[in-house]
């Protein structure tokens, strides 16, 4: 009787080894293989939610990640090709943390890029800092990727808060009268960053606080939240609500016809959610990052190099997440180049304090060597009506814009200590 | 008693087998790069293991665990970042916290059967999943907590390990994982081990027999709960940050699946198997195609059809009583 | 205090398409034991086909369309799939349904893409009504209105019909109806297939006011296992009930404290599982100990 269950026990006990080394190995197989073939290419690991909330935008900006990376098709970087591994981070920090630490250990890629997610971003550029590669955030907007949780190892492309109310602010309360700001707060980090710099600047303006909501993740109704707005009487509910609550927001003001007896402000509009929300439920003065139809020739050629290389995209231009992804991986890419060779402390070295003089806004980008803020413009438009849109893509008017140097925080207003360059 | 030693035979036993292949993992070509996967690997196997004793030995169908693992993890997280920066002590909070909340809901269960064990246990990981999310001041709320490092540990000042190494933290949690699997090998071998199954089997007739076979079903749960915070409590370290997506009832879902695409409601090291290819195939998966959560889905569904008894339930032979 | 009125209404508009969608869990579950994870990507489902229907024919003919082609894929998963659940462990339709639920999401994600959609509510019901002491949004009140009705129609079914007293009867005790010798696999695929028309038809009503995402079905799944504990399994008037207490107590309680106003559901569930485990108006079956 024991002596068959010795039996058994081997048998299993081999076949179980087989089936946990097959699991182990056998997806090393056809990575083993692929390497053996190719020339050594020069990787870029894109980090990027294709699932979750923010699908949408990460599908946006690594378009314009791949027509930066077309750029560099014939040249190469460092002589080399370059080669992007994507992956889906699905909107989720742990998940995120989890790809970049495989790209970094198994791929052994040393340059990161992406995000949209601030939290992401937080936790990526943990990640990078920890091993010592580099990461470029392209689509966060919290104050925290180049405050508190700034890194030696991470940039930020876009604009922080304090960029995006300094520009709008004023403007709403000088040029369009809106004194009186009653606040929709999202409500964790890059909620409370708009609301905070949207009160410095009513007050350094002369406006008038009329109150907050402070708005949960995942809400979807808001109609508590309005009908307090509505009481308060502002002349602008400044909104910092993003993601897909931005969206049933915007439904419900529409629903309750807000629109009508207040100017609706986002102080951060993305395209892919305008898109979203659609001509009818496009209203108020706005501050975006870029937008498709800002009147320089070199937004023009964007446009036209988008349109051409992605005909059958979904939205028909590109979004301010093409942009930054755009910029971010050819700045990426060309300090690469200047750094003359794949390591991180010269590419960080190559992109601090570098002037990126064909930028696609308004001003040349300056990248800030003591925050690793890209320094550059921020713009205030208006919602058009309907009738007035030039064609179904057509949905803001240019107001004004403010150089990223005049709005950028200063070393005061974020001290911010870098760790010292990756060995 | 136990039978584990058979002579001169026993150095073939299985265990022994996991364990050197697990020592071994590093040196394998190409993967063997991936550390942090391999320690996430073994962390996800040491939760599985100790969810198998519910799931597997005791036929309780938990759909909550997650919860207990986001406890851990979070637990040792706010104790490194707001009390003690070292390793042992959160992970000890890590173990007792989990514990604690995992014997409250025990109670709360140990006398429940079929769906409304299953609902509670989903609402109640839910409710834990908005504590983590929406308590900001303690939690870090969506942005989670960061920057728990892992610090050196020492017995004397010769021997100092440098943890934040990725290769060695890996060896700790083998370690941990390798004392904690001989442990749970013991208990579900034992007498007590042997109720829970009876159980499993008949539970009528293990009340019958004189077993009072809610203590025992709220032990069990208690038990899973706790090994279930050591992973979470681990996880936090790897990754050197806390975040409530591992509170999401997904995960809950993922420690079951993984017990029992391994073949954990016939074999001791079905949830090993399970949790090695899951997370391996999770991760092989996403690389090669956008949508593959629908491939995923439907692989899910496949193995709950077609090979409930797992992956070594099929070459075992052996055929689980849980389902159906 | 007109605000106190507003927050009131919205926690029974809330509480209605709660209700909707807890009656079709609550049947699936009472009838066949099934822990039906796909009825948030059914409710999802439902949003989506309306915002496709929409084009061409309209608010109204989408709003009858769209719940039967929900009711359609609710049919194809039953026979497929789901019947192979049926009188095993609770745990096997719970995780079938699970890895079902996430196949179905991404197919959505296939399907109409990942950028968020829109759909607009009848044109005469936009905007905000002027009810002297307050203003309150046209759509809102129709949603109500429309989601009375169905709820009037299920309850009509349930009580009058012959195969819906069956079928009120199977949902509190299966075994019973089964020893009546009625054709169950029938009945089950019809209960399926109704469960699934009512989560299509709450998609459907919600989408003007919540927007159509593809994650938006998890906002509706975890509410509707609360509800179905609170108001008792395979009861009527216990989805209902609870479904309007869910929905009013969150919506108040964003009030007061908004951060808490998720957990809300739960300790309510907490309450009455210590206090009254079959739920607030369940009937002791063998679903308990």
């Amino acid at each position: 009787m024991k002596k068959k269950l010795e039996r058994n026990v081997s048998r299993r006990a081999f076949l179980k080894g087989v089936g946990a080394g097959v699991a182990l190995l056998g997806p090393g197989i056809p990575y083993i293989a692929k390497k053996a073939v190719a020339a050594e290419p020069v990787y870029i690991g894109v980090v990027s939610p294709a699932s979750g909330n923010y699908a949408d935008h990460g599908m946006m900006e690594r378009m314009g990640m791949q027509m930066a990376a077309d750029e560099f098709k014939a040249k190469g970087v460092l002589g080399r090709p370059v080669k992007l591994l994507v992956e889906d981070d699905e909107t989720d920090p742990a998940v995120a943390a989890r790809k970049a630490r495989r790209l970094i250990e198994v791929e052994k890629v040393k340059f990161l890029i992406g995000g949209v997610s601030s939290s992401v971003a937080v936790s990526v550029g943990e990640v990078a800092q920890r091993y010592g590669a580099l990461f470029i955030a392209t689509n966060q907007n919290s104050d925290t990727i180049t405050g508190e949780k700034a890194h030696r190892c991470v940039f930020r492309v876009p604009p922080d808060m304090s960029m995006a109310l300094r520009t709008l602010g004023p403007y709403l309360i000088e040029k369009a009268g809106l004194k009186k700001w009653y606040f929709f707060t999202h409500d964790y980090e890059w909620g409370w960053s708009g609301t905070r710099w949207g009160r410095k600047v009513l007050e350094k303006y002369g406006g008038t606080d009329m109150g907050e909501s402070k708005v949960p993740l995942n809400t979807r109704d808001f109609s508590a939240f309005l009908l307090k707005a509505r009481a308060a009487k502002p002349d602008a509910l400044v909104i910092t609500v993003g993601g897909i609550d931005r969206a049933a927001l915007m439904e419900q003001i529409y629903e309750f016809g807000i629109q009508k007896e207040m100017t609706i402000v986002h102080t951060l509009y993305d395209y892919e959610d305008v898109w979203a929300a659609g001509a009818e439920k496009n209203f108020g003065i706005h501050g975006t990052e870029w937008y498709h139809g800002i009147d320089i020739p070199a937004v023009k050629q964007f446009v036209a190099n988008y349109r051409k290389r992605w005909p059958a995209a979904l939205i028909p231009v590109p979004t301010q997440d093409t942009a930054n992804g755009y910029i971010g991986m050819r700045e990426l890419l060309r300090a690469i180049e200047r750094a003359g060779k794949e390591d991180v402390t010269a590419v960080i070295k190559a992109l601090e304090g570098h002037t990126v003089t064909d930028s696609i806004k308004h001003d040349p980008i300056y990248i800030r060597e003591w925050d690793h803020q890209f320094i550059w413009a921020y713009y205030v438009v208006r919602s058009k009506k309907p009738s007035d849109m030039k064609d179904r893509a057509d949905f803001f008017e240019l107001l004004t814009w403010s150089p990223g140097k005049d709005v950028a925080r200063t070393k005061e207003e974020n001290p911010v200590k870098l760790e010292p360059y990756p060995s | 008693m136990a039978s584990k030693t058979k002579g001169n035979r026993w150095f073939f036993h299985p265990l022994w087998l996991v364990f050197i292949l697990f020592l071994l993992f590093p040196f394998i070509p190409y993967i063997g790069r991936y550390i942090s996967l391999g320690t996430e690997v073994l962390l996800w196997s040491l939760f599985a293991l100790g969810f198998n004793i519910l799931l597997g030995y005791t036929g309780l169908s938990s759909f909550g665990h997650g919860a207990f693992f986001g406890i851990g993890a979070y637990a040792a997280g706010i104790f490194f970042l707001r009390v003690h920066k070292g390793l042992w002590i959160p992970l000890l909070m890590s173990i007792l916290i989990a514990g604690f909340f995992a014997a409250l809901v025990g109670l709360l269960v140990a006398k429940k059967r079929g769906i409304y064990f299953a609902l509670i246990t989903i609402a109640v990981s839910q409710v834990f999943y908005f504590v983590a999310f929406r308590w900001e001041e303690l939690t870090g709320g969506e942005t989670g907590l960061s920057g728990i490092d892992r610090v050196n540990i020492g017995l004397t000042p010769l021997l100092n390990i440098k943890l934040s190494v990725p290769i060695y933290y890996y060896y700790f949690v083998l370690l941990i994982f390798i004392l904690c699997t001989l442990l749970i090998w013991k208990i579900v071998h034992s007498p007590f081990g042997k109720v829970l199954q009876a159980i499993r089997e008949n539970e009528i007739r293990a009340r019958y027999l004189g077993y009072n076979t809610a203590v025992y079903k709220w032990a069990a749960f208690t038990i899973s709960g706790l090994f279930a915070g050591l992973a979470g409590g681990l996880y936090t370290f790897l990754i050197n940050s806390a975040f409530p997506f591992v509170l999401d009832w997904t995960q809950s879902g993922n420690v079951v699946m993984m017990t029992l695409l391994g073949g954990g409601t016939v074999n001791f090291f079905g949830p090993i198997l399970g949790a090695a290819i899951f997370i391996v195939s999770r991760d092989l998966l996403s690389a090669y195609w956008e949508s593959w959560m629908l491939i995923y889905g439907l692989i899910f569904v496949f193995v709950i059809l077609f090979i409930p008894s797992g992956i070594l339930g099929v070459i075992g032979g052996k055929k689980q009583t849980i389902l159906r | 205090m007109t605000e106190f009125f507003s927050f009131a209404m919205n926690g029974l508009v809330l509480g209605l398409i709660f209700a909707v969608v807890a009656l079709g869990f609550t049947l699936i579950l009472g009838v066949m034991q099934v822990i039906n994870f796909t009825h948030g990507v059914l409710f999802a489902f439902g949003a989506y086909f309306a915002f496709s229907l929409q084009k061409y024919t309209g608010f109204w003919l989408a709003l009858v369309i769209a719940p039967l082609l929900v009711g359609l894929i609710g049919l194809i998963l039953e026979r497929l799939v789901i019947h192979r659940t049926y009188g095993g462990n609770p745990l096997f339709g719970l995780l079938l349904t699970f890895g079902l639920a996430t196949a179905l999401e991404e197919l959505i994600r296939i399907l109409w893409g990942k950028p968020g959609y829109s759909v607009a509510a009848p044109r005469f019901a936009a905007g905000s009504l002027d009810l002297g002491f307050m203003f309150y949004s046209k759509y809102r009140l129709l949603l109500a209105a429309l989601a009375i009705l169905i709820i009037l129609l299920v309850w009509l079914f349930l009580e009058k019909s012959p195969y819906g007293a069956i079928i009120k009867a199977g949902a509190s005790d299966s075994e019973m109806v089964m020893a009546l010798g009625k054709n169950l696999p029938r009945m089950r695929t019809f209960v399926f297939t109704m469960g699934s028309i009512l989560a299509g038809v709450a998609g459907v009503i919600a989408a003007p006011i919540w927007s159509v995402r593809p994650t938006m079905g998890t906002f509706i799944l975890m509410p509707a296992f609360v509800i179905v504990v609170l108001g008792g399994i395979g009861s009527f008037w216990g989805s209902v009930i609870a479904g309007l207490i869910v929905g009013m107590s969150t919506s108040i309680s964003v009030m007061f404290w908004a951060r808490i106003s998720d957990i809300i559901p739960y300790v309510l569930m907490g309450i009455i599982l210590l206090l009254r485990p079959r739920g607030l108006m369940g009937e002791k079956s063998v679903l308990e100990v």
